[in-house]
């Protein structure tokens, strides 16, 4: 009997630290079978509890990481082009843009990392996360979506995106990552450098302006 | 975060009452309330990586089209028009891919279909396909 | 007379390798062979004998899975492991690689020429199905990309006489494919078969379908749509040669001037069948006609009609050989 309950309070100080969960009840120590039932019951919910919102949590971690990839994802479509494009033109160097897409790409890598990071984080943190998930959680589920797959407007969605990235980073830099947040602000300073950098080249080897401003267009969205 | 889950509990509550056993069902909420959040933690952490790898691969797709439009736009060519048609008609299918909605039933077809425009316009321009990261980072998507 | 397979010819056509595929040029004059060597051998009958005359070893890097000629009978294409297609140019008795089609992601398992020798199909283990367009320069350019397997796609063929286009998979379905807007597309999936389909043929009108499998049966299907727009779910099985075959059945061949039909079989032998003339035709019933039980020594992996003379079949196997059988029907 007293394994069962040194388990039973285990579990619970692990999930709430001690708040709610612990019942005057048992503590008045009305009969050790109120704690078994108690605990199967707790058991039971986490199962039941779990399975009712993984969904919803789901669909809303989706849209977060759609958001996130979208200007990063094109911009390297647009670079690749351009990189098949300079070598099928035998006059132009394809060097700088094979550099250039390559920055890209590491870029794009250090986003996926972050999110992995952060998928990293401790369970201890999780209640902290969840107050924060309240507040851009559930509403955004209802905006979010269109937002993201208007172009014109993705300023506002991007920028969404991009503070709640922070926010993320904030809470792993509490925990364990410190040197993280700082890397990524790095990174993020690089990818306007990136994009201008990119303009350049495509003023340089004489295509469109309309690929120009569409490229100016992305950073704006971006910063 | 109570409202969203209380028909479920509702249901539940009343078979668990019919045992006639306040401890397990005080158990019971306590235990929803946590296994929701952690739910809704662990499905948003999955979701996430799932949303990013798709979008990330669309987005490379729609930059890629994009860029290629404006190239072939103005280019004299006899064989830029069946290039340019073929990056446009990727370039619109992107236009109405519906991947803000991880549940969308046409999900999968739609990526396929996208998937196999983008390798015909890299065959019509001679470009070889460096995709192959992609192919085998979402062979593993669930949806 | 009973019905007979009758040996006419046996040739080690890709010594200490597999014979993979076989097929004769439009006239009927010429037989091209494939196989794990990585080349290709055109035979040709000279006098009572089968000769070789050409051996195109320099177009492919690993395994000739299929090949196939055009409808005019000037170019051959081949699918190889070594994911590129080659198309040949016959020039007398030489043939040039002309042009190597890149893009499958990996293995090309069949090349098919349609009937008007304007497009190409082929298909790949990369799950995907890809048409070709030719113009008159000899220019290949890829029109579309389908991607309506789930797995490996081991066979494109086409219709006798329409753009329509079937192919057969690793993930037991067949599909048939029409041009819609420019791009081909799947209007109907064919779902029966209960394991690898291995290989498809039109019946010499077009109407109906044979495919054959690795669990051992023969489906004939029926386009049992009005005309050329009600392709869509329109094919329906209308019969399943179960029982007569005791390993995978890897290849089927309709006869375009008898109506008989060849299978080749993963248990050695070569099986011949006929329609009941009196059955009906929505739901036809099949005999077995002939059947050579150790046609060779191993798997047999192709067999094909030859396109004028009634009755000449040539099969291929994993031992390398081609065997040439003449067909006695007791009809």
């Amino acid at each position: 009997m007293m394994f069962l309950m040194r388990t039973w309070m285990n579990s619970a100080f692990q999930t709430k630290n001690g708040g709610a969960v612990w019942k005057s009840e048992l503590r008045d120590g009305t009969g050790m079978d109120n704690v078994v039932f108690y605990q199967d019951g707790f058991r039971d919910g986490i199962d039941a509890g779990k399975e009712a919102s993984l969904q919803q949590g789901f669909n809303l971690g989706y849209r977060e990481g759609a958001v996130k990839m979208k200007a990063i994802g094109q911009f390297k479509g647009i670079v690749s082009a351009l990189r098949s494009w300079c070598q099928s033109q035998p006059s132009i160097s394809s060097e700088p843009i094979t550099q250039l897409l390559q920055k890209v790409e590491k870029h794009e890598e250090g986003i996926f990392e972050a999110m992995r990071k952060a998928q990293e984080l401790p369970s201890s943190s999780v209640s902290e996360l969840v107050g924060e998930m309240d507040d851009l959680g559930v509403d955004q589920s209802d905006r979010g979506g269109s937002d993201c797959c208007r172009n014109d407007e993705g300023s506002e969605c991007c920028r969404k995106g991009q503070s709640d990235r922070c926010g993320c980073d904030e809470d792993i830099s509490e925990s364990s990552a410190g040197t993280h947040t700082e890397s990524l602000f790095v990174k993020d300073e690089s990818l306007e450098q990136l994009l201008h950098r990119c303009m350049e080249l495509v003023t340089e080897m004489g295509l469109p302006e309309e690929l120009r401003l569409h490229i100016q267009q992305l950073r704006s969205t971006c910063i | 975060m109570a409202g969203f889950s209380q028909n479920v509990t509702d249901d539940l509550f009343d078979s668990i009452i019919m045992a006639d056993d306040r401890f397990h069902l005080d158990g019971y909420r306590e235990g929803f309330e946590e296994g929701a959040q952690q739910g809704l933690i662990e499905g948003r952490n999955h979701g996430m990586l799932h949303g990013a790898r798709l979008s990330a691969e669309v987005s490379f797709y729609h930059g890629f089209a994009l860029t290629w439009k404006f190239i072939l736009q103005n280019t004299e060519d006899v064989k830029a028009r069946k290039r340019l048609k073929a990056v446009e008609t990727l370039d619109a299918m992107i236009q109405k891919f519906p991947y803000e909605d991880p549940q969308n039933e046409k999900l999968q077809e739609h990526m396929e279909r996208v998937r196999a425009k983008f390798r015909q316009v890299c065959s019509l321009l001679s470009v070889a396909a460096d995709f192959r990261e992609y192919m085998s980072g979402s062979e593993g998507m669930s949806f | 007379m009973k019905a007979m397979l009758q040996l006419v010819h046996r040739l080690s056509a890709h010594p200490d390798s597999r014979c993979w595929y076989v097929s004769w040029s439009p006239t009927g004059a010429l037989l091209a062979s494939c196989g794990g060597d990585r080349s290709i051998r055109i035979w040709g009958k000279e006098g009572d004998t089968w000769q070789c005359k050409s051996v195109l070893s320099d177009g492919h890097q690993r395994t000739v899975r299929k090949v196939s000629w055009s409808p005019c009978g000037n170019y051959l294409a081949s699918a190889s492991f070594d994911a590129t297609t080659c198309i040949w140019k016959k020039k007398d008795d030489e043939f040039q690689c002309l042009t190597v089609l890149e893009g499958h992601e990996n293995e090309v398992k069949c090349v098919a020429w349609a009937p008007s020798g304007n497009l190409l199909a082929t298909c790949s283990r990369d799950k995907s199905v890809w048409i070709w367009e030719v113009d008159e320069e000899d220019e290949y350019e890829c029109v579309s990309v389908v991607n309506s397997h789930t797995q490996d796609v081991k066979h494109v063929v086409w219709h006798p006489a329409q753009e329509l286009l079937a192919s057969a998979s690793y993930d037991n379905k067949v599909c048939i494919y029409k041009e819609e807007d420019d791009d081909w597309e799947c209007r109907a999936t064919l779902e029966g078969h209960t394991s690898t389909v291995w290989s498809l043929s039109f019946d010499p009108e077009g109407q109906r379908l044979a495919s054959c499998s690795d669990d051992r049966t023969v489906k004939i299907w029926k386009d049992c749509g009005t005309g050329d727009e009600s392709v869509d779910g329109s094919w329906k099985c209308i019969c399943t040669l179960s029982g007569f075959h005791s390993r995978t059945v890897y290849d089927v061949a309709w006869c375009r001037l008898t109506g008989a039909l060849a299978t080749a079989c993963g248990d050695d032998g070569v099986r011949v069948f006929k329609e009941e003339a009196a059955s009906d035709p929505e739901q036809p019933v099949f005999y077995i006609s002939a059947h050579m039980p150790k046609a060779h020594s191993q798997d047999v992996n192709c067999v094909a009609w030859n396109p004028k003379e009634a009755g000449l079949l040539a099969t291929c196997s994993d031992n390398g050989e081609i065997a040439i059988w003449n067909y006695h029907s007791d009809a």
